[in-house]
């Protein structure tokens, strides 16, 4: 259990902590849990360990949870032959027997079969154990097959299926952005294999960049996240990909009405590859639709995943590289036409190596970069925008495991370059350029003093060279268990935010990451999450938490800044010393097993911001505020058919009305400045209609030449509520153009796997 | 099983059901808590006469506007120029609202000048302008299509009088109109074109415009708040739809009035999208006391040109 290894303390605190004793027992056994068919190792199996009593020696019965990594081990056990029975969602389960000699350190690694599909496919949370035996509050895991059972719009969606979760809202229906517990999508951090994607979206948003194929599992803390990240005030989305391990060549793929994708991983020599391809074809009914109306753009996205994975006794060494790209064009006749590319790029080494039966060190070489650039002539007028981000990453992580104490150390260097210029009209470009470096270290200790107790404790600290600025932030997680049934959980942890997205509504394709420089100071957060699960059985669990969020040295983007401002800072981009909060409480209720799965969640929150220099100094509700959310999600399996549907029901968006009209002339225009201006009322103190809507999907499986696949119809907003996204004034009239989100869109595609 | 099947049923119609509430109140839309707030509206020029002040109620966003049922009447205005120590009196005139100075007072640069409102009913409006300094734009060029050399001095007002719309002959989109100056010490600058030949044909005509979208296309029309760090104003193309005369003018603008155009949110034009929807649609700075509106100040420069279709 390397990767388990939570909870952090002070560098003193580590030091004492490796004289702890460590229960020196006879033996031992360790080894990995991983799937049979892919090889990726399998987090958080459920591990028992069984040895019947001999006539000359004790029985034993010890029963564990996997790491995150796949990884267990017992110590301290007595020689002699065991049982070991693992279990995982979606999988077979699998008894081995192994023979532990005295003293001796026995390796044992498990593979697991994937089920086969039915009943069990989306019964339990991959996280089961993860979650509810672990001390983290809230935090959700989600595997693969889970989230392909969500209904979604032609593709999974990774993203898109956490807006399903209480607390967690879309920005709007053509939005992966995430608002989850009253905080705005920049304060999430988004980790594609610990790398951070700063525009986790295609199609501006509409789908979110990871390829299905490739996801392995989603874990999302929506608070209180522990040491071992950080960087955002609120929440982190961490995607791993899965490790490639076929013994053969294999390969999956799937085609839809909006994109196709086609993943192959096998084995070369002892080593591993996995290549994946994804990319949109709307073409055709884009080109046919121009026909008519010039102005439709041309428009196209793809995304391509590849890893590399080597396996050396106790050495591992994973390659991967992300590239994704969104192109538009329009060209609506010789005088105007725009393009816009932007995207990401990633990669990634990473070392890792078993130093003892107790030691995991981890170290990482990565790059992410998000660029978006504009070319455009609007009407014989040149216009060029280019914007970007890349930072570099050294990271190192040492995880250490002794008697009650699971340790994680790490350190991370990270170089930054940010990039923003733009030209108009030819004059020569104006913008900013910043290289500032950031340097964090954690600690990280999850300590169990009794079986029953769990307390996870951490300290990161990071130093930003932009303002010389040396940060502490400490976290803590306890978790009690009251019974075998009821589970009691805590979490705290203070939180600053360095990097600050500027991003318009609905059009993700110019997000602009702006640092916090010297000019002010980087937000900062402080959470506290309190909560309680309850597990009637394997099938049903239940559970309440409660949250506040205090929120300090906020910014807000302010579009009062001049178009030609050449080398702005943050407090030229930002109205700045915001505070606010955000509290509320979350219930979730879940059946697991059977033929019928699903739960049903509902958020109750409140969310408030103060600025100064906004709404006359009154507080208000940010957009992202929603008192009530409600989600349900059901599921239905009777194979080969599967259906599943989800309904979302939420308070209204928050809105600014208009409180007034009134007449003041353009200086340049005089008095033949068209028309009357409309004034602004107090920020957001309207709401749009409630938001509900219903989506639905059946799926049912094939096979074809001895091949397994599945076809699927989706419908999303089956009933077409045409939901309110945003309200528009008119200057001219006193009417308002309400501005509607999607009608019902169906889908439909098949998937298939050789 | 027909139990489950009448439940299931009885699910969807409810769920179908909540698919019909789609329709918002207008006046959900509104919240007129600024109904009746004075506005004024005056723009000094520096080297003009003072201007009039135009004094109005905040009317319900949800009628349309009228000037006439805004205008303010029967208000005591004054406007003291500090520097001499000149206080000028207002008198109501026509359209309804409006006040005029009662005697001709040239506007001064780099100079602070203070209205006050005073209604019928006791209400007092106060706000205060300080003048930037002259504004005189030296040079007006057209550059090479990539804008790197000068190809051609234009003539100005200055030198040529009104025969400068003949000598500024220039083809549409062909080379970059640039303004050159020894740049005032203000924040920004704003430009206003006016295409002054009513009824003269567009320069371009796009495709994708319907009729009526050409129909609606203004002859004025003006920029953001523009910095000119380093004295130069270029001026797109994409401001230009007619052919014949135009006149162009550069505004340097005070800081009443920078402030109130870069936060209204019709023609903030920044980095952003501006508009009256979302965060964006916030209240604009007005540095107005007593009220809203705009009591600034500028200096201007301008210049005439004639632009021809392309060949």
């Amino acid at each position: 259990m390397f990767e388990r290894p939570v909870a952090g303390r002070l560098v003193a605190l580590c030091v004492a902590w490796v004289g702890l004793p460590c229960g020196a027992q006879a033996a031992s056994i360790s080894g990995l849990v991983r799937d049979a068919e892919r090889g990726n190792p399998l987090p958080f199996a459920s591990i028992v360990l069984h040895r019947n009593a001999a006539p000359d020696s004790l029985a034993y019965e010890g029963g564990k949870m996997g790491g995150r990594d796949g990884r267990y081990r017992f110590d301290g056990i007595p020689a002699g032959a065991y049982e070991i029975r693992v279990a995982y969602v979606a999988y077979r389960a699998r008894v081995d027997t192994v023979q532990v000699g005295e003293g001796a350190d026995a390796v044992h690694d498990i593979a697991l079969t994937p089920a086969p599909i039915g009943v069990e496919k989306i019964v339990v949370d991959a996280d089961r154990l993860g979650r509810e035996k672990s001390a983290q509050t809230s935090v959700v895991n989600l595997d693969m097959k889970r989230l392909a059972a969500v209904p979604s719009i032609g593709e999974a969606d990774p993203i898109r299926a956490l807006q399903l979760l209480p607390g967690v809202q879309a920005a709007s229906d053509v939005s992966s952005g995430l608002y989850i517990r009253g905080g705005g999508p920049d304060q999430t951090l988004v980790l594609l294999d610990d790398i951070t994607m700063y525009n986790p979206t295609h199609a501006f948003g509409f789908f979110s960049t990871f390829n299905p194929d490739v996801v392995d599992r989603v874990t999302l803390y929506k608070g209180a996240y522990p040491a071992d990240q950080g960087g955002r005030l609120g929440a982190v989305v961490d995607i791993k990909t899965r490790t490639p391990a076929a013994s053969k060549v294999q390969g999956a793929g799937s085609i839809s009405t909006i994109a196709s994708r086609l993943t192959l991983d096998g084995p070369i020599g002892r080593d591993h590859w996995l290549l994946s391809g994804r990319r949109s074809y709307l073409e055709p009914i884009l080109s046919g639709l121009r026909r008519s109306t010039p102005e439709v753009p041309f428009y196209n996205f793809y995304d391509f995943n590849a890893k590399y994975a080597m396996r050396r006794d106790n050495n591992w060494v994973d390659t991967e590289i992300y590239k994704g790209r969104d192109n538009l064009r329009i060209e609506p006749d010789r005088d105007t036409r725009l393009t816009i590319r932007w995207g990401n790029t990633a990669g990634a080494v990473v070392f890792s190596r078993v130093l003892s039966k107790d030691a995991l060190l981890k170290s990482t070489i990565s790059g992410s970069e998000y660029e978006s650039l504009t070319d455009a002539n609007l009407f014989n007028t040149a216009f060029n925008v280019t914007n970007s981000l890349r930072d570099l990453t050294a990271r190192t992580e040492l995880h250490l495991e002794r008697a009650t104490h699971a340790l994680g150390v790490g350190g991370q260097v990270s170089l930054y370059d940010f990039k923003f210029s733009q030209s108009f009209n030819r004059d020569k470009p104006v913008g900013f350029r910043s290289q500032p470096a950031e340097i964090a270290a954690y600690v990280d200790d999850q300590w169990t003093p009794q079986a029953v107790t769990t307390i996870r404790t951490g300290l990161r600290t990071r130093y930003i060279s932009d303002g010389k600025r040396l940060l502490l932030e400490p976290r803590l997680s306890v978790s009690r268990a009251l019974g075998d049934k009821l589970r009691l959980k805590f979490g705290s942890g203070v939180y600053n935010q360095y990097l600050q997205l500027v991003t318009t509504e609905g059009f993700s394709a110019g997000d602009l990451y702006v640092p916090i420089d010297a000019s002010t100071q980087p937000g900062r957060s402080l959470q506290a999450v309190f909560g309680a699960e309850y597990e009637t059985s394997p099938r049903y669990r239940f559970s309440a938490e409660t949250y506040y969020t205090r929120l300090t040295h906020l910014v807000e983007f302010t579009t009062k800044t001049v178009a030609d401002r050449d080398n702005f800072t943050a407090r030229d981009l930002f109205d700045t010393g915001g505070t606010g909060y955000a509290t509320g409480l979350e219930l979730f209720a879940e059946r697991r097993a059977g033929r019928v799965t699903g739960w049903l969640g509902y958020a109750l929150g409140w969310s408030r911001r103060r600025f100064d220099a906004l709404n006359g100094g009154k507080t208000y509700p940010p957009k992202y505020d929603r008192r009530h959310d409600l989600k349900a999600v059901l599921a239905y399996q009777r194979s080969p058919w599967s259906y599943s549907a989800s309904f979302l029901f939420a308070t209204g968006q928050a809105f600014t009305p208009a409180s007034a009209r009134y007449q003041v002339d353009d200086p340049a225009l005089g008095d033949l400045t068209p028309g009357s201006r409309v004034l602004a009322g107090d920020r957001n103190s309207s709401r749009l209609l409630p938001y509900h809507r219903m989506d639905f999907s059946v799926t049912r499986d094939f096979a074809l030449w001895g091949r397994s696949g599945q076809w699927f119809v989706q419908f999303f907003n089956l009933y077409s509520r045409r939901n309110e996204w945003f309200v528009q004034f008119d200057d001219q009239e006193p009417k308002v153009d309400v501005v509607r989100m999607l009608p019902i869109i169906p889908s439909f595609g098949a998937s298939f796997k050789f | 099983m027909q139990r489950r099947r009448i439940q299931a049923g009885l699910a969807t119609a409810f769920v179908l059901s909540l698919g019909c509430a789609t329709k918002h109140d207008p006046n959900d839309f509104f919240a007129p808590g600024d109904v009746g707030t004075l506005v004024v509206n005056a723009l000094l020029q520096v080297g003009r006469s003072l201007p009039p002040v135009i004094v109005s109620r905040a009317v319900s966003p949800g009628v349309e506007y009228s000037p006439l049922a805004a205008a303010e009447l029967q208000a005591t205005v004054r406007v003291r120029e500090l520097l001499r120590d000149i206080t000028v009196t207002y008198v109501e005139t026509t359209p309804p609202g409006t006040y005029v100075a009662s005697a001709p007072v040239q506007v001064l640069p780099s100079t602070t000048y203070e209205l006050e409102v005073v209604t019928a009913a006791g209400e007092t409006l106060r706000s205060q302008t300080t003048t930037p300094s002259r504004l005189l734009v030296d040079r007006w060029v057209l550059l090479d299509a990539q804008g790197q050399t000068v190809q051609r001095e234009l003539e100005t007002f200055a030198t040529a009088g009104d025969s400068v719309y003949q000598a500024n002959r220039l083809v549409y989109a062909d080379g970059l109109l640039e303004a050159r100056f020894r740049r005032p010490d203000v924040e920004a600058f704003q430009l206003g074109l006016f295409s002054i030949d009513p009824g003269s044909d567009f320069v371009i005509r796009p495709e994708f415009f319907s009729d009526e979208d050409l129909a609606n296309l203004d002859r004025q029309t003006s920029s953001p708040p523009i910095e000119g760090r380093d004295g130069t104003l270029r001026i797109p193309w994409f401001a230009f739809f007619f052919q014949g005369r135009h006149q162009l003018n550069v505004l340097a603008l005070d800081h009443n009035a920078f402030d109130f155009l870069r936060s209204v949110p019709q023609d903030n034009g920044g980095i952003a999208f501006g508009g009256t929807s979302g965060s964006a649609f916030d209240r604009p700075i007005f540095h107005v006391e007593g009220g809203i509106g705009l009591f600034g100040s500028a200096s201007i420069d301008s210049v005439g040109i004639f632009v021809l279709p392309r060949p």
